[in-house]
């Protein structure tokens, strides 16, 4: 249902649905791209989301909404393969290197991806996205950690647990 | 949970079921330095559901286990502590070693069988006097050797260079036998740090040092007799075993509470010597646990 050109059913044309961010833009997309989400998916199923009515994501602003449905735009036609078992390596690879650059962005902007992929409930995001946050943390010493995801400063009794922690799996710091 | 309203996200502090897709694909050394962050951190890294999942992912060891209370078993059990499968174990002998597909069972006075973790079959070998054995497993091509000692009374003939202490406990022994190349590690407890290895193809013995005393209790020298008892204890709660090609030394310490912990040490430069720790994402089990020993990488 993602491939209107073959002109076979409903007129020739992709379904489309509207989804509507927290800061009320309003986004029309092809079902099948917004269907990548979970939660989004059983709403469309029932037929919601056409015409002017729109779905509400109250929890999704309009900047990463756009990047979110970037991705599904990019990933529906593999996903309505059923994960493409037929699609080329050179598709993959085009994937994996649009992937790549996708999570090439700022952090604050990585966070409130995964936050939405999270809602969404848009697994290949949320992996993707998830591995690239782990890939950030990857090395880093517990206060690094703090400070890269923005704790507050630990207090004395956290320090001191920090400290003890490091003097005994000091092997897990180097 | 999934429509928490969160605007954490832009103070940084992600919630935590968003961090457990995100630790869940770092190695256990991660998560270890990482229980340090903060408690709830700590808490999520140290939940069941999250060891479970981690392990799933990163293909975690089996550990063959027997324990105190059944001597009729061994258990193939997982990093979570949870039984996956029992395989009987003919009366009277306890478990030595393991090498990916074979668990090697043996009696104080030398019966020796092999069981088959994945059917449970059980081959009984020959008694002595045969030192060396060799069976042949028809349903792969890998062929495998058991070395025999008959006594462990007598290990100082093999290190006259040292001031050897007698050996105690079982020998205990894994074969790594891929290709051609056929080695055996076996510890008899020789002296503190060594461990005696045996080439199957030049039927030669050696010595390597194990993990020393000073990286596992933070001290750099035998100082006085506690560490040494200490050091002991390492040894008699020690199995070998091998994984993914590495030799794998298994400490059981059973500290004063009713739980026992699991510290895996590799070998990871076996010219150097230089072991390396393993971290477990869960390191007490019941105190019950008796031999341990490890069997794959799943």
């Amino acid at each position: 249902m993602a491939a209107p050109e073959s002109g076979d059913g409903n007129n020739g044309a992709a379904r489309m649905v509207t989804l509507i961010s927290s800061d009320n833009t309003r986004f029309e997309v092809e079902a099948a791209a917004a269907s990548l989400s979970q939660t989004l998916q059983l709403t469309i199923l029932d037929g919601g989301g056409g015409g002017g009515d729109g779905i509400p994501l109250p929890n999704v602003d309009s900047a990463t909404l756009s990047k979110v449905l970037e991705y599904c735009i990019k990933h529906a036609p593999a996903a309505a393969n059923g994960g493409a078992p037929n699609a080329t390596a050179v598709d993959r690879a085009e994937l994996e290197r649009f992937d790549n650059e996708f999570v090439n962005i700022d952090q604050s902007v990585l966070y409130s991806l995964i936050m939405a992929a999270h809602n969404l409930e848009i697994e290949g995001l949320q992996s993707l996205v998830a591995k690239k946050v782990a890939d950030m943390i990857k090395g880093k010493s517990p206060m690094e950690i703090r400070r890269t995801l923005g704790f507050p400063d630990p207090t004395p009794e956290e320090q001191a647990e920090m400290n003890a922690h490091m003097l005994e799996y000091g092997w897990a710091y180097e | 949970m999934k429509r928490r309203n969160n605007n954490a996200a832009g103070r940084g502090v992600l919630p935590l079921d968003v961090l457990f897709h995100v630790l869940v694909r770092l190695p256990a050394k991660e998560i270890c330095r990482f229980r340090a962050v903060c408690r709830p951190w700590r808490s999520l890294t140290s939940d069941p559901v999250f060891i479970e999942e981690h392990a799933a992912r990163h293909g975690s060891p089996l550990i063959v286990a027997s324990f105190h209370d059944d001597d009729k078993h061994v258990h193939l059990m997982d990093l979570c502590g949870r039984i996956l499968k029992t395989l009987p174990v003919p009366a009277g002998l306890t478990c030595l070693c393991s090498r990916l597909d074979l668990i090697c069972v043996a009696s104080l006075i030398g019966n020796i069988s092999l069981i088959n973790p994945a059917t449970g079959a059980v081959k009984y070998l020959p008694n002595a006097p045969a030192e060396h054995f060799e069976s042949h497993d028809s349903s792969s091509d890998e062929e495998y050797k058991v070395l025999r000692v008959s006594s462990v009374s007598t290990p100082t003939t093999w290190f006259d260079d040292r001031e050897d202490l007698p050996c105690h406990g079982t020998g205990v022994l894994t074969v790594n036998g891929s290709a051609r190349r056929t080695r055996c590690d076996m510890r008899c407890g020789i002296a503190p740090h060594y461990i005696a290895v045996f080439n199957l193809d030049k039927e030669q013995w050696r010595s390597i040092p194990g993990p020393r005393h000073g990286d596992y209790y933070d001290h750099g020298s035998f100082d006085d007799d506690e560490d040494v008892s200490k050091y002991f204890d390492m040894w008699t709660g020690s199995t070998l075993a091998e994984l993914n090609g590495c030799l794998v030394l298994l400490h059981k310490r059973d500290p004063q509470d009713s739980s026992t912990f699991l510290d895996l040490w590799f070998l990871s430069d076996a010219k150097k010597h230089v072991w390396a720790p393993y971290w477990l994402l869960k390191s007490n089990y019941p105190s019950h646990l008796e031999a341990e020993t490890l069997i794959a990488a799943r």
